[in-house]
């Protein structure tokens, strides 16, 4: 049998749900192979999704974990990266369909991941804003850092997020309602803040590559009282921005 | 230069015992696809315990026993991790996990023929040409009886650093844990290995499993090192002399100190026979 022709067949073996009759020793062998296997995928999704461990528990998470890494194997060794597509599944996880809000805990838990091993860039500090004229600031572009996510959520799930980096979450009571997700990070770690809609129209705006100028007419056009320089230092103080020179 | 002695692996929880760590002849060991991240506080990390202590690169992914050539973007990025700390030594496994674009957190065993050594002699010399590079590679601990095994597995290491230069990382624990699984004596095995070519030792626990009436020593990472494996590592250095040896702990992770004492443990085995290594040499 030739070394691709083994692999096929051992495949087969860590794949199947059942192992075929065989003598003891080799189903005991082959029982550590699978188990081994199971376990580092279980445990590479419980690292990438810890919320949602502690929102289902170890058992049920497990059942998901086995389910999911079935129908997606890591395409590479590097397992922060694996399960990207979880979020997706729990979402079609019949078992989760009395958990409406999982399957957006799960995206938030993927973007701090995304945000944690991010490629590192100075941040737009706070004293940009003294050092430009009024002029300067409408016009400049400012980009997200590589560490910064912007995302819409359903089902109170950055609220439950939240509440779930307590140790000892006690009840929680929520109102399923749409929410806005910002993720960054600075030297303190990665955080995730709720912004209220306008604010989120008005980094989105930016995001997309408009001036602040333009960002901020967006944003007056919803709540003419919208507080540019308040927003601006939440922002640049959160770390949303990588550093810049303007002109 | 001060001899690299017995090491660790690196544990981000014991960042700021490790850091601190004065022992002479200390260094760690980290695994590269931990590291193998745009950037972040994983970085920071690895970055400040390069600055202060000797690094080995320990790769679980290349998958060299794979019928295909590895991943050249891998390959890439083990590179990376290894210039990005220096590491004074490069290692991987005598093993297989990546299948058809689909990769399994274990490392599988395959059948020992001259086929799979020819592919597997490939797959090493095409990842020492693109690290520019010597690689250790790490005998696997083994679950299987197979039948179709036509080399031994000391002679086919033994075949793969005179064909390719590379040299070997002899884990005791997995010759301990392989030939209680699959027949054969660990002395045996440690005497037939060739000494010239042994750049670090691997000491690690295990758990027994029983399944049915079939016991078999899992290579789990997750308890002390046993008596039996000191005593083969003794049998080993006496053999070899003082080779970096490192203490690797993966699951149920004690304090950093208790790791330390097991550091300090196989660092003191070495010494007697350090000073024999130099008395000899005078």
């Amino acid at each position: 049998m030739s070394p691709a022709d083994f692999q096929d067949e051992f495949v087969s073996y860590l794949s199947s749900p059942q192992l075929p009759n065989m003598p003891t020793r080799t189903l005991a062998a082959l029982t550590i192979y699978r188990n081994t296997v199971a376990k580092g995928l279980i445990d590479a999704l419980a690292a990438n999704y810890p919320t949602v461990l502690k929102l289902v528990g170890n058992e049920w998470f497990e059942s998901a974990a086995i389910t999911f890494a079935h129908l997606h194997a890591p395409e590479t060794p590097i397992l922060a990266e694996y399960g990207e597509s979880f979020p997706a599944f729990l979402a079609e996880f019949p078992p989760a369909v009395d958990l409406p809000y999982l399957s957006d805990v799960a995206r938030i838990d993927r973007l701090w991941m995304e945000s944690y091993l991010a490629a590192d860039a100075a941040s737009l500090p706070a004293s940009i804003l003294q050092g430009l004229s009024g002029d300067q600031l409408m016009s400049a572009r400012l980009q997200l850092h590589p560490a910064t996510r912007l995302q819409s959520l359903k089902n109170s799930a950055v609220t439950i997020w939240l509440h779930n980096q307590i140790e000892k979450a006690g009840e929680l009571s929520v109102d399923n309602s749409d929410e806005d997700a910002l993720i960054t990070r600075t030297a303190n770690g990665v955080s995730v803040m709720i912004l209220c809609v306008i604010e989120y129209r008005f980094l989105l705006e930016i995001q997309k590559g408009a001036t602040l100028g333009e960002a901020a007419m967006t944003a007056l056009g919803i709540n003419p009282e919208f507080p540019l320089a308040a927003t601006l230092a939440k922002l640049i103080g959160a770390g949303c921005f990588v550093d810049a020179t303007f002109t | 230069m001060t001899l690299l002695t017995a090491g660790l692996g690196f544990k981000p929880e014991h960042l700021t015992d490790a850091l601190n760590c004065s022992v002479s002849g200390m260094w760690y060991e980290v695994h590269a696809e931990n590291y193998m991240v745009a950037g972040g506080v994983r970085l920071n990390m690895l970055d400040a315990l390069a600055d202060r202590y000797p690094i080995s690169v320990h790769g679980v992914g290349l998958s060299l026993a794979s019928a295909d050539e590895p991943d050249r973007q891998h390959l890439h990025k083990l590179k990376q991790v290894v210039e990005r700390t220096e590491a004074f030594v490069v290692s991987e496994h005598l093993a297989w996990n990546r299948w058809q674009g689909a990769h399994f957190p274990d490392l599988l065993p395959f059948p020992r023929t001259s086929e799979s050594l020819n592919i597997i002699a490939r797959n090493i010399d095409i990842a020492q040409n693109a690290l520019q590079r010597k690689l250790l590679i790490e005998n696997p601990s083994l679950y299987l009886s197979l039948d179709t095994h036509g080399w031994s597995e000391t002679d086919f290491l033994k075949e793969l650093v005179k064909r390719t230069g590379c040299g070997l990382l002899v884990d005791v624990n997995n010759i301990y844990v392989s030939t209680h699984n699959v027949g054969g004596s660990a002395t045996d095995y440690l005497d037939q290995l060739p000494v010239d070519a042994i750049g670090e030792i691997h000491l690690a626990g295990h758990v027994r499993e029983k399944t049915d009436d079939i016991e078999l020593l899992v290579d789990n990472h997750g308890a002390a090192i046993c008596d039996d494996v000191w005593k083969l590592y003794q049998h080993l250095i006496n053999r070899t002399g003082a080779r970096p040896t490192l203490i690797e702990r993966d699951n149920a992770i004690p304090a950093f100190d208790e790791l330390l004492s097991e550091r300090n443990l196989a660092a003191a085995m070495m010494q007697p026979v350090e000073s024999e290594q130099r008395h000899v040499a005078c």
